[in-house]
């Protein structure tokens, strides 16, 4: 075994605490630079009558103010639905869309030019929330659907059946590093664009056809995000057209960087949903028959609603068979910023609903909701196919149930609970137990593929490139830890490249939680490459003429055969380069199988599951709604992991991030649709103070995960959904006050205004 | 005497900025002037102090020691920094005598995997640098609120919260620690050589040493801003990009910043910051105390003043209630006049004080609670942490012996444009007995005594069913015999 730490650091923990971590805004911007700056809308709809910008260029430092008719090629920032004008043409339809460009020598000229433009709007009806939209029929496209069985026939026959609605609130991405980019124009229509980025080949196309150009003119570098959550897959192609839009008419080099309040006016946040279930369900709970409408706000443009919608829809499951099963849902268009990619993608949103409708259940039936849960979990070998029709091979919801359930004294505590609270009246304490299943791939197919570039140097040293990006997931890390063990060799004679357009093109995003299963696939091809032909070398040296290459051994920078022979890994490459052998190689991955069709609504889209579980115990201030998080046992399964430490940073990060969607992160608008809460003065985020008092993060044991890259498994998002143990736990708080009697009106986010209707609602049955 | 260079420590380097020849203006906040210096390690993450990513460290000599205090660096101007030491990430690696060793809070964030993307953790490991350097080590949850003002998305924290205690285990001498008597001697120098004063053509900056010259220029500049503590200042200036042409800078006049407790009246110089003020009254006004604890993050408790915070006259701050509460005068001076006023009287409507344009409020004292006296507050915020109050309530309560209420204070911070006390329900609850009954009763007259607003943080309704049920806690809190921490 090549003695590489499983454990490893992140790769650039280093340059972390020192500072010397380069992010957009810290990149040595050359001399000539100028500062770009986005005039948006006021208006939430508005027509634009005449724009004045005469005051505005005159302001000293001001280059130019750019409109629309400064565009060389296609004013469009998404090529495939066609709905997002780069700069407005002649209507706005949400506030924060790009209307001018002003750049300048500084940011103060950039600033004041900004306060001296004068236009004159016509304002138009906004619609700003779902029941708006869905009142005048305003679908995004029509309405999409998943069905199983007899639903309506079914349910009728049930001897319980519930309904409810549920309102699930939006959430801002708040990655630390706001969304930025600096584009240097080069000769023959060259531009180079640094962005943050989770989609350097979209920022590529996306650029080259707003410029008219091909798409090789343009190169797009990332070398790290501070912070992307899915809010920087499509939007920070917009930065980036805006920036390299300036530099072309400037021919100077350009840095855009959003401030804050601008970055949270301006970007697409989750989706809000609107949902309506009706459940059918027998005295042992078992449901039988599950009728979902999901409804969501995509705001004003197309973005990636459709496909957020979509899997929403294949996570309305979340954990449980229901023979019956219908999910029929909409994406509604509003005045809103067009609504984006946020960690879990539509999945949190769709899988909620049936948690939520899983707590009432237990409720009308008086028993404990982790018993029905269990209940109702997919089977291992029966009971194990999805309302879409695809099988769940190696389920571990039982396993994690038996495990967690025993490893976090449910029972024992549930009574403690139900003691404490019988004692408090002004403070109740709440308990739940909740299950994630999480499809991993893009359900758009196709884009389950990924390449990668790597070279060896003659002195040993390796570089690898690949087309995923680094956002703090540490994915350059683990492909570190799988080409320092392909090639058996320290962990420090790796390096990853910045992600560049030019080395590796056509590129997926990195999302999904796909980052390390396609781009680690990718390179763990690239290197059995390599690795082939430093074996075909040895082969010619002394000592190893008479190997065979199974016995060849790549281990601590030393290759082997099991006569004795060795040669230091180094020795071996400088051989390989005299021999006029390449080091250096493409290699490709794509995952085969996946399909989908959306017609008939069956299909495998998924190549796996994730699974995971958490309890969590909170305390409810009633008076005050202040909650406290008292205790989170959670058991994920990360598969067989490749980097541990980084997998449970993963799990920790995703799950207060899930705290923050469902507790106190609240997003409110005037009815002019206007965002209220657009600085973290207003937008709250977790603390290190929120996290659980108690705080036990586990992953799940022997738990290989065939056919993936180092029989690992995703890790990015699934564990994002296991924060609706708090949100339930706060739920069963507030029930506590009617003695559980009560089923309360309960919504997402449970912050302190829905916490206190909700325990009012609870009290005035 | 007086300077018009201003002159400070950055990190090991005496830096001298003559605003004649800089391109900066005084007022330039310290987290621009540094990037624009290459010192790209402190972030922008919100310009507002509301997330921590631009943490810095500033070293101010006291009593022969230097005091480490982390603050946020988009909210002090470049000129405050005269006479004191600035530190920044690319300065906590000791690599004097060519080493290269990482500082230990920097190794433990390494050791326990506590960075992702990275872009908070110089913020985070500044923070941590600060509670290295402090004299009393914290527990794990003071030191989760001393770092709750470095907001991460990443983590989820579990890591940042190993590292942290981890980091502060096994605490040694750093190098800061063998420099330290050279940079105090020579801030000394600095400090002797008389206030700063700025007079450029674009912007006057004045940081006077003592009152009587804080008066004069007062005096002599009435239009011009007064800052002490700066932290709701810088926030305008960050997000108008308007600058002040004239500013009087309180942070150095040392005769303010000072808390004493005289015949059971606590004093507090108008200077005196958050920090300080929680720190003292913790043994005397424990629940004040904890009130404080939840002020803001640690970095604006370092910097924000209790005059500063008074004079912004917020309805939502956390301090004018409970000052309200305990009946606190403020007095207010100028080189012709002396007054004093009742913190009621000074605060006149939303954002709006009693002050001339050549007054200072200089000092501000209120009498410590009796021993027939309940004093105790409590907030409601969407976060508990970095959050400022939906509502809030402070209570001063006088019973008798026999528990009969013989007076009740009850202020109320965010029902209104200003603090407002619940005048109708302290006149129900006078002269009767202190019970369940007559607490729940008086519900309806709190509820009715305010119209509040529905905000970006809450709806008009939450509030006033809070503030109603702020009162209930505190009635429950009291029969408990004080805090619900």
């Amino acid at each position: 075994m090549n003695n590489v730490d499983p454990n490893l650091i992140h790769e650039s923990a280093y340059s972390h605490v020192t500072g010397q971590a380069v992010y957009v805004a810290d990149i040595p911007f050359s001399a000539n630079t100028l500062t770009g700056l986005v005039y948006t809308s006021p208006h939430a709809h508005a027509r634009i009558l005449s724009i004045d910008i005469k005051e505005a260029l005159a302001v000293e430092g001001v280059v130019d103010i750019i409109d629309y008719r400064a565009i060389p090629g296609h004013n469009q920032l998404n090529p495939l639905a066609g709905d997002e004008p780069c700069l407005a043409v002649d209507t706005v339809h949400c506030i924060g869309q790009a209307v001018l460009l002003v750049v300048a020598e500084n940011e103060l000229a950039a600033r004041t030019a900004v306060r001296k433009i004068k236009i004159d709007y016509d304002v138009l009806p906004a619609v700003i929330t779902i029941e708006n939209a869905m009142s005048q029929g305003l679908r995004l496209a029509p309405a999409r659907s998943i069905e199983r069985g007899n639903v309506e026939q079914e349910l009728a026959k049930c001897t319980h059946q519930i309904n409810g609605t549920l309102r699930i609130g939006g959430q801002e991405h708040w990655y630390l590093e706001t969304q930025s980019a600096y584009c240097v124009p080069g000769e023959d229509n060259e531009m180079k664009v640094f962005a943050s980025s989770q989609n350097p080949s979209e920022v590529q196309s996306v650029v080259a056809e707003l410029l008219g150009i091909e798409t090789h003119k343009v190169e797009c570098e990332v070398k790290r995000m501070g912070g992307g959550f899915g809010g920087k897959e499509t939007q920070a192609a917009h930065i980036a057209a805006w920036a390299a839009l300036m530099a072309k008419v400037t021919g100077r080099p350009v840095k855009l960087i959003f401030n804050r309040d601008e970055d949270q006016l301006f970007t697409g946040k989750r989706h809000p949903f609107l949902a309506s279930y009706k459940a059918g369900f027998g005295n042992d709970g078992r449901l039988q028959a599950y009728d979902v409408e999901l409804h969501g706000n995509a705001g004003c443009a197309t973005d990636l609603s459709m496909a957020i919608l979509e899997r929403a829809l294949f996570h309305a499951d979340n954990a449980y068979f229901v023979p019956h099963f219908r999910v029929i849902g909409t994406m509604w268009r509003t005045n809103l910023p067009s609504n984006t990619a946020f960690r879990g993608f539509g999945g949190p949103q769709g899988a909620v609903v049936i948690e939520h409708t899983i707590d009432q259940i237990a409720r009308f039936l008086k028993k404990d909701a982790a018993e029905i849960r269990k209940i109702n979990f997919y089977g291992a070998d029966v009971l194990n196919e999805t309302h879409f029709g695809q099988l769940i091979h190696s389920n571990k919801l039982q396993r994690l149930w038996d495990e967690l359930y025993s490893s976090s004294s449910y029972e024992q505590r549930r009574g403690e609970i139900n003691d404490f609270n019988r004692t408090n009246t002004v403070v109740k304490r709440g308990m739940a137990l909740t299950p994630v299943k999480f499809g991993i791939s893009f359900t758009t197919s196709f884009l389950n593929q990924a390449g990668a570039l790597v070279h060896i140097y003659k002195d040993g040293s390796v570089l690898v490139n690949h087309g995923g990006t680094e956002m703090g997931q540490g994915l350059h890390t683990k492909i570190i830890q799988i080409a320092a063990n392909g090639l058996g060799i320290p962990a420090d004679w790796v390096k990853v490249s910045a992600t560049n357009t030019s080395k590796v093109p056509n590129t997926s995003p990195t999302a999904a939680s796909s980052g390390t299963d396609l781009n680690g696939m990718a390179v763990s091809n690239a290197i059995e490459i390599l690795k082939q032909r430093l074996i075909d070398v040895a082969k010619q040296l002394p000592g190893f003429a008479l190997s065979i290459d199974d016995e060849i051994t790549f281990s601590d920078g030393w290759v082997k055969n099991s006569s004795g022979a060795a040669i230091d890994f180094r020795t071996l490459a400088e051989q390989a380069w005299m021999k006029q052998i390449s080091l250096s190689t493409t290699a490709y991955y794509a995952t085969k199988g996946l399909h989908f069709d959306k017609q008939a609504g069956k299909g495998h889209p998924f190549h796996y599951f994730a699974f995971g579980m958490a309890v969590s115990e909170v305390e409810l201030d009633v008076l005050t709604a202040e909650v406290r998080l008292l205790r989170t046992d959670i058991l994920h399964d990360a598969g067989k992991s490749i980097n541990p430490a980084i997998d449970k940073g993963q799990v920790a990060g995703a799950f207060m991030q899930g705290v923050g969607w469902c507790t106190m992160e609240t997003l409110r608008y005037s009815s002019e649709g206007k965002l209220l809460n657009k600085s973290p003065d207003t937008y709250k985020i977790p603390t290190i103070a929120d996290i659980p008092a108690d705080y036990r993060i586990n992953l799940l044991s022997d738990a290989p995960n065939p056919d993936v890259v180092k029989q690992s498994k995703a890790v990015g998002e699934p564990p994002f959904l296991l924060a609706f143990s708090v949100w339930l736990a706060i739920k069963d708080a507030v029930s506590a006050v009617g003695n559980h009697l009560v089923e309360p009106d309960f919504h997402l986010p449970a912050n302190q205004t829905q916490i206190l209707k909700s325990i009012d609602s609870v009290i005035n049955q | 005497m007086e300077n018009s260079k201003l002159q400070f420590f950055l990190g090991d380097k005496l830096k001298v900025i003559d605003f004649e020849k800089s391109a900066y203006l005084p007022s330039t906040t310290v987290l621009n002037y540094i990037r624009a210096e290459g010192f790209k390690g402190t972030k922008e993450g919100c310009a507002e102090g509301d997330c921590g990513a631009c943490t810095v460290v500033i070293g101010t000599p006291e009593s022969g020691k230097m005091i480490y205090q982390a603050v946020n660096s988009c909210l002090i101007f470049l000129a405050s920094l005269h006479g004191k030491q600035l530190i920044v990430i690319e300065n906590l690696m000791d690599s004097s005598a060519g080493k290269n060793h990482l500082h230990p809070v920097q190794q433990a964030l390494i050791t326990h995997h506590a960075s992702q993307c990275g872009f908070c953790t110089p913020g985070i490991a500044m923070s941590l640098f600060a509670q290295y350097k402090a004299a009393a080590k914290p527990d794990t949850n003071t030191l989760k609120l001393q770092l709750s003002g470095n907001l991460c998305r990443c983590t989820g924290y579990e890591s940042v919260q190993k590292a942290a205690i981890a980091s502060l285990q096994h605490v040694q001498p750093d190098h800061f620690s063998e420099s330290e008597a050279d940079v105090i001697g020579a801030l000394a120098l600095v400090s002797q050589a008389g206030s700063l004063r700025i007079n450029t053509l674009k912007q006057k900056y004045f940081l006077p040493l003592n009152l009587e010259e804080a008066l004069q220029l007062r005096a002599d500049y009435p239009a011009a801003k007064t800052i002490n503590g700066n932290t709701d200042n810088a926030i305008r200036q960050n997000k108008t990009f308007v600058y002040d042409s004239v500013i009087i800078d309180l942070s150095a006049v040392t005769a303010l910043n000072g808390i004493t407790e005289t015949e059971n009246t606590i004093e507090i110089g108008a200077s005196c910051s958050i920090e300080k003020m929680r720190l003292f009254l913790k043994d005397r006004i424990p629940l004040f105390s904890q009130l404080l604890a939840h002020f803001a993050s640690a970095q604006i408790r370092n910097l924000a003043t209790v005059g500063g915070s008074i004079c912004t006259a917020s309805p939502i701050g956390d301090l004018l209630p409970a000052l309200v509460a305990l009946n606190a005068r403020v007095e207010l001076q100028s080189i012709y006049d002396y007054r004093v006023l009742s913190l009621e009287e000074f605060i006149v409507g939303y954002r709006k004080i009693d002050l001339s344009p050549d007054e200072l409020l200089t000092r501000i004292l209120f009498p410590v609670p009796a021993a027939n006296q309940l004093f105790s507050c409590v907030k409601a915020s969407v976060r508990k942490q970095l959050d400022i109050s939906t509502a809030s309530l402070a209570m001063l309560l006088q019973k008798d012996t026999t528990n009969l209420v013989e007076k009740i204070v009850l202020a109320y911070g965010g029902m209104a444009a200003t603090v407002k006390r619940a005048g109708s329900a302290e006149a129900f609850l006078t002269g009767k007995y202190w019970t369940k009954e007559n607490s729940e009763n008086c519900i309806p007259l709190i509820c009715s005594s305010f119209e509040p607003i529905s905000d970006a943080r809450a709806e008009a309704g939450a509030r006033t069913r809070l503030a109603g049920n702020l009162f209930l806690r505190l009635f429950y809190q009291s029969l408990e015999g004080g805090s619900h921490e």
